[in-house]
């Protein structure tokens, strides 16, 4: 709208034209996103409180169960004795006091609060000790969905956390100038542009306990080792344990994937994000820093560290996300969930119990459900708590 | 900008070629086209591709389709089934297959047969019956297999075993395994040598039957006299007679109950946990430990592994003298798990007859031969499984030997329940596996009855 | 702030400092390489197992020996109808399941010492035998390799014609069934080795009278060390390659990723700057509903997109495959973050020199954002070349598969042949690893971190 222009319409034409225009930038994504994304996820929503085994398309085979999908999900079955009752109430009141010291400073308590507070606490002691002395018994009614929640915590919190620590130390060591850095970096990077399918069926022969290459290689380290110790006097054998059975070893499973995880992601996106960032630290910075008299672990505590804060934000959010969405491929790939459920995540129950197991569409986007609301709750929390230490 | 237009460029260059060779509607005006869906897996492409191509060399008036699907092929086939865009004529296992067939998706095929009188008295009656379902017939058998053992020679000699393989029973068949773990030497070198490999949920069933259990009974409610008859899985109201009254019990209502933790049950899987020492550790489960235990067996490091007629192709490639073994026999007889491929026709075809005569001829002499010499299942027509053609004088091993074994094989009738049955008893299986020290480790009792106790109350909905 | 693959840290290490980061970089690449090592060395192989007792890494090379000893036993013909007839089976004696008794005794023997000067052929008169008059769509007979690798050229000599084999490369040890096919054959089967015939001169390419063949002409071909030792390298990649439509996969792979990439960075950069920049009334209500469904699993959505596309009439085309995946919440969420991290002024100087939305969109944020919409680019390519379970559910026949797919055809219900599989993997990862080895900046270029702060 040149300035001539603008007189010839009146104002309130022109507000709206503009309107107009902006909606039509948006309205390509907008409605492709509202076609097949929002739609579909709406479906789910309403299939989270139906049960449809899928005999027919039709809409007569979609049976109506309310919050059935959700009690059945998070449904505890509990018998308990009257003491224990009252530990367990105890024990919810000592959450929410927890919550609110959480949410205000101690010190801005006042001295009656206080004393409360240090009576719940009394109080979820008792609720502790009635639970591990089986007053209380509680029994999920869907115990795999706990455990594969579980699960899924438990790789999200080793993934992401071993991602942030590992891919900074990688761009740090990566940043620095050397002849074959080029050559470093890309091999690093390698698994990022392999296709993951192949990769997890190469991490399940590497990983067999017998003849895979990681087992041979630690069998072949400790005769070594052994053979050391008796040539210079020890005992004939003289360590005699055996490699883990990564896969099939309830155990040793989760650490499996997340070592395979670390792996896979040391060199790659995260890694070259925290690159990016280091790059984009001033090094007038290290320069003061460094005429200051700090140490390399100061320098890194007082520059680096803050510096990429809000990639390290980022990496967060997204981790836990895709963390808590992720797990299928490698489970179905490589243990089909085993052994005893150990691998087992969120992803893969709801596949599980939409394709293979029940063939049940409702529940399974029931639990799609109850896992966006935990998503939604972490990733607010995140956002509340992340943000303040990121705006240095 | 110049990156943009480069890609819209290649974008549409790639697109209008691709679009371009497509192959398009290859059948001509006066053919009929059916469609025809199997797993994709590379053997069953190249296998059913030349089926398919020779009957319509045979057949000019029809054009088959072929549709291989990758992936799990079950969850292919309901998405087709769902939503109505089945393929005219398709695979099915015995897994699934009362499943589709209880919903209404398979064509019943009684009339055609009655029609044309055809016969199926050449079909081994377990594979027959694998494909009928309360009593009507849905579809046609293609090839049977069944769990076998395949064991290492040099390794029985060195343990010193002269048992016959065909014929141990129990005792001497843990023996064998407990003798043969250990050192040995292959090629020069010491490793350790396992006697026999773990048993997978499903495999433990053999067992089971061997001591004599089972998980699921079928009982037929007498309508004289109201007698529960505990009956074989394929009997049907109309064909089986009351014990106590001894009529014929038409019109009889059928029931299935969890039955899993009889005595002979538990001796079968405590048979089975104590030959656990002598295997090798777990490889993660399902999908991926007969590969692994495929490596061991092939180096030599295994004495005996589980294998079926799909087995004699890779172990031709191995440098191991292998033969072929029978399951030992228990107390409850030598039993092993019965498993049939076959075809179906879809209830919504709009080409009934067509699809029947390929059904007919995918089961028939011809393509029994092409499978037979392919060698990865038994064929179901008694004369092919019997003759040169699959019993090859050109192959090193005896080919009888799988055929033979029809004698041990149990039928179990896969109901619509049975899925989540088997679900229940797979994940329990995971735990009994677990090592005794795990917190989660039960012992065979308890499996048993964690299994009983279960199926009775969320498959059956009884307490 | 852009990132650069070949920039770094100014500062110079210490020759101690440098040299202990040398030393970590150099275990943590080693780490890298071994599970990729494994995976060519497995590729590189010929047969099935990792069966050697201890651990060989490479493959075997073929010796130097200018010698072969093959045998052949069991020749016959297969009819339309599956029949075989037996042309010559060399031992009618041996019998039983001894495995040594039924194949090698009394079979055909090559001994060829190419160095000697033999005669390095073997014929097989079929003239005097009485064959029936039937039709043949493929000969068949057994063979036993020495691992030399040294060619067999198979030539089946009949009245007014002659068929050739390609040259057949015996690589293997031990026996293995012998495929040669009058016909072509779509798909070959594994576990054995197929030969095509090339009829001389040219016919129809369709069934052989069995009666019209008079010999069977076995030739060993001397071969080179060094090609030889290619044959051998190359067998699974080969194999793998014959026995799936790969071609087709890659076309079809490298269409549906381009035109997915190209449309949702298309519509990601419209929508990011109407949520970034322009005001309209539900914009934010709008933007929180983007970052809720990018929480939602793809699980529960597969279904319901499906049959959307069955309603549509979409199932089973291209266009099942690229529009759902054109329009990403997760596209636009970033580019607006980059978007809102420009600096303001230029865009006002636009407007105040009279540029529409369209042209500001155009000639000053496009220009000014492409490492982010390199960055965005990457990674929908990445994560559409690998994607498996929607074109899965999208999509029946053959012609429309794509390369993820193709490679899980190689997981066999009952065995997996490592060395084919990693071919496969392999020759699926290769482009993009191609890509990226020759034009790093391409993947990395755009990196970008203030795109990714609110």
């Amino acid at each position: 709208m040149t300035g001539p222009a603008m007189r010839t319409v009146s104002a309130k034409t022109a507000r709206r034209l503009d309107t107009l225009t902006s909606v039509l930038f948006c309205l390509p994504n907008l409605i492709g996103v509202l076609v097949f994304v929002v739609l579909p996820v709406s479906a789910s929503l309403v299939l989270g409180f139906c049960m449809w085994r899928a005999n027919r398309l039709e809409l007569a085979t979609i049976d109506w169960v309310g919050l059935g999908n959700f009690s059945k999900l998070l449904g505890l079955s509990t018998k308990a004795s009257i003491v224990a009752v009252v530990g367990g109430i105890a024990m919810a009141v000592a959450l929410l006091v927890a919550l609110v010291v959480l949410l205000r400073k101690w010190s801005g308590l006042s001295i009656p609060v206080r004393w409360a507070m240090v009576a719940a606490l009394l109080a979820a002691g008792w609720g502790v000790r009635a639970y591990w002395s089986r007053d209380i018994h509680l029994e999920a009614r869907d115990p795999q969905f706990w455990q594969a929640l579980w699960n899924s915590i438990v790789l999200m919190t080793w993934g992401v956390g071993g991602r942030i620590v590992l891919c900074l130390g990688m761009a740090m060591l990566l940043n620095q100038r050397l002849r074959e850095i080029v050559v470093h970096r890309t091999i690093y990077f390698l698994p990022t542009v392999s296709s993951a399918i192949a990769l997890y069926i190469l991490w399940q022969a590497l990983y067999h306990p017998d003849i895979g290459v990681i087992n041979r290689f630690l069998i072949a380290s400790r005769d070594a080792f052994n053979g050391v110790v008796a040539a210079v006097g020890g005992p004939e054998t003289w360590l005699t344990w055996q490699p883990p059975n990564w896969l099939g070893d309830a155990g040793t499973a989760k650490p499996a994937f997340i070592l395979m995880g670390w792996w896979h992601e040391m060199g790659g996106l995260t890694m070259l994000l925290y690159l990016a960032a280091l790059q984009g630290i001033p090094e007038q910075l290290y320069e003061a820093a460094e005429i200051d008299g700090a140490n390399a672990w100061q320098r890194f505590r007082a520059i680096t560290w803050p510096m990429v804060g809000p990639t390290t934000f980022f990496i967060l959010i997204m981790g836990v996300i895709r963390g808590f969405q992720g797990g299928f491929q490698q489970a179905y790939i490589m243990t089909r969930g085993g052994p005893a459920g150990a691998t087992t995540t969120v992803d893969y129950f709801i596949y599980n119990r939409a394709f293979f197991q029940d063939q049940d569409l409702g529940y399974a986007s029931a639990a799609a459900w109850v896992l966006f609301a935990l998503i939604l709750v972490l990733t607010l929390i995140n956002w509340r708590y992340g943000q303040r230490k990121v705006h240095y | 900008m110049r990156t943009f237009l480069a890609a819209v460029i290649v974008i549409a260059a790639l697109g209008i070629y691709l679009l371009a060779t497509q192959p398009g509607e290859t059948a001509r005006e006066d053919q009929t086209r059916i469609r025809f869906a199997f797993p994709g897996d590379v053997k069953a492409i190249s296998l059913f591709s030349r089926l398919a191509n020779r009957f319509m060399e045979l057949n000019p008036d029809i054009h088959v389709k072929l549709e291989p699907n990758v992936g799990d092929f079950r969850q292919i086939i309901k998405r087709d089934l769902v939503a109505d865009i089945a393929p005219d004529v398709f695979f099915s296992d015995d897994d699934y297959f009362t499943v589709f067939a209880d919903d209404g998706h398979y064509l019943c095929l009684d009339e055609l047969i009655a029609r044309e009188g055809y016969d199926t008295a050449p079909f081994y009656a377990p594979a027959a019956e694998s494909f009928r379902w309360k009593g009507k017939t849905y579809g046609l058998p293609f090839g049977w297999g069944c769990s076998l053992l395949l064991y290492n020679r040099q390794a029985l000699r060195d343990a010193g075993i002269d048992y016959d393989p065909t014929k141990w029973t129990w005792e001497q068949f843990a023996e064998t395994v407990r003798r043969c773990t250990g050192p040995a030497t292959v090629k020069g070198q010491t490793v350790q040598r396992y006697g026999y490999m773990r048993d997978n949920s499903s495999h433990a069933m053999c067992s089971l039957w061997q001591g004599g259990g089972t998980i699921l009974q079928k009982a037929i409610v007498c309508p004289q006299c109201g007698r529960r008859n505990d009956v074989p899985d394929v009997a049907e109201p109309d064909t089986a007679t009351c014990g106590r009254c001894g009529r014929k019990m038409t019109g009889g209502e059928a029931e299935w109950r969890a039955a899993c933790d009889s005595p002979g049950a538990l001796a079968g899987i405590e048979y089975m946990l104590s030959l656990l020492p002598y295997t090798p550790r777990a490889v993660a489960s399902g999908a991926t430990e007969m590969p692994a235990n495929q490596e061991l067996f092939a180096i030599g490091r295994l004495a005996i592994i589980r294998g079926g007629p799909y087995s004699a192709q890779w172990a031709a490639d191995v440098d191991v003298d292998w033969g072929i073994g029978y399951f030992p026999a228990g107390p409850g007889g030598r039993w092993t798990r019965f498993y049939c491929d076959g075809f179906v026709i879809s209830a919504a075809t709009k080409h009934p007859d067509v699809s029947w005569r390929l059904l007919k001829y995918l089961c028939g002499e011809d393509a029994q031969r092409l499978l037979a010499k392919e060698a990865y299942h038994v064929p179901v027509r008694r004369a092919v499984a019997q003759s040169p053609y699959f019993n090859r004088p050109d192959t090193p091993w005896d080919e009888s030997i799988f055929a033979g074994a029809i004698e041990h094989v149990r039928f179990q009738r896969k109901i619509p329940e049975w899925d989540e049955a088997s679900q229940i008893v797979d994940r329990n299986f995971g735990l009994l596996m677990l090592e005794p020290d795990s917190p989660k480790h039960i012992s065979a009792a308890e499996y048993l009855s964690r299994c009983q106790r279960e199926i009775e109350r969320d498959v059956f909905d009884r307490e | 702030m852009q990132f650069r693959w070949r920039k770094y840290r100014r500062g110079r290490l210490s020759l101690l400092q440098a040299t202990l980061v040398r030393a970590v970089l150099l275990i943590g690449a080693v780490t890298m390489a071994v599970p990729f090592g494994w995976m060519v060395c497995t590729a590189l192989k010929d047969k099935r197992t990792m069966d050697s007792e201890p651990y060989r890494w490479l493959p075997k090379m073929p010796s130097a020996d200018p010698t072969v000893s093959w045998s052949v036993d069991y020749l016959s013909a297969s009819t339309p109808d599956f029949e075989d007839v037996v042309l010559r089976d060399f031992d009618e004696t041996a019998a039983g399941d001894d495995r040594a008794a039924r194949q090698g005794a009394g079979s055909l023997s090559m001994a060829v010492d190419f160095a000697a000067d033999q005669t390095p052929d073997r014929t097989i008169d079929l003239s005097s035998a009485e064959l029936p008059d039937t039709p043949v769509s493929m000969l068949a007979f057994w063979l036993r390799g020495d691992g030399s690798g040294h060619h067999l050229r198979v030539t089946v000599h009949g009245d007014g014609f002659v068929y050739r084999a390609d040259d057949l490369p015996v690589g293997f040890e031990g026996w293995k069934e012998v495929h040669c096919y009058f016909r072509q054959e779509q798909f070959d089967p594994l576990g054995r080795e197929v030969v095509p015939l090339r009829r001389d001169p040219p016919g129809d390419g369709g069934y052989v009278s069995l009666r019209s063949i008079r010999k069977v002409e076995l030739t060993a071909v001397a071969e080179p060390l060094w090609s030889r030792a290619w044959q051998r390298w190359t067998y699974s990649f080969r194999k793998a390659w014959q026995s799936m439509p790969f071609g087709r996969f890659y076309l079809n792979s490298l269409f549906v990723s381009l035109a997915v990439t190209l449309g949702q960075v298309l519509t990601s950069a419209l929508a990011g700057y109407a949520f970034a920049r322009l005001r309209w009334p539900g914009r934010d209500k709008f933007f929180l509903m983007y970052l809720a469904t990018m929480m939602i699993p793809a699980a529960v959505t597969i279904v319901p997109t499906f049959v959307l596309m069955k309603m549509l009439g979409w199932f089973d085309t291209y266009r099942a495959l690229i529009l759902p995946l054109l329009f990403s919440a997760y596209g636009t969420f970033m580019l607006r973050q980059f978007f809102l991290s420009l600096p303001a002024d230029l865009e006002d100087a636009a407007r105040i020199d009279g540029c529409g939305k369209l042209r500001v969109w155009l000639h000053v944020i496009l220009p000014l954002s492409k490492p982010a919409l390199a960055t965005l680019a990457t990674f929908t390519f990445l994560g559409c070349w690998g994607a498996f379970q929607w074109p899965l559910f999208a999509t029946q026949s053959m012609h429309m598969k794509v390369l993820p797919i193709g490679l899980s055809a190689f997981q066999d219900k009952f065995s997996v042949q490592y060395n084919l599989m990693m071919a496969a993997s392999l020759i699926v990862m290769l482009p993009t690893l191609a890509v990226f080895l020759f034009n790093q900046r391409f993947f990395t270029r755009g990196i970008q971190l203030s795109g990714m702060k609110e």
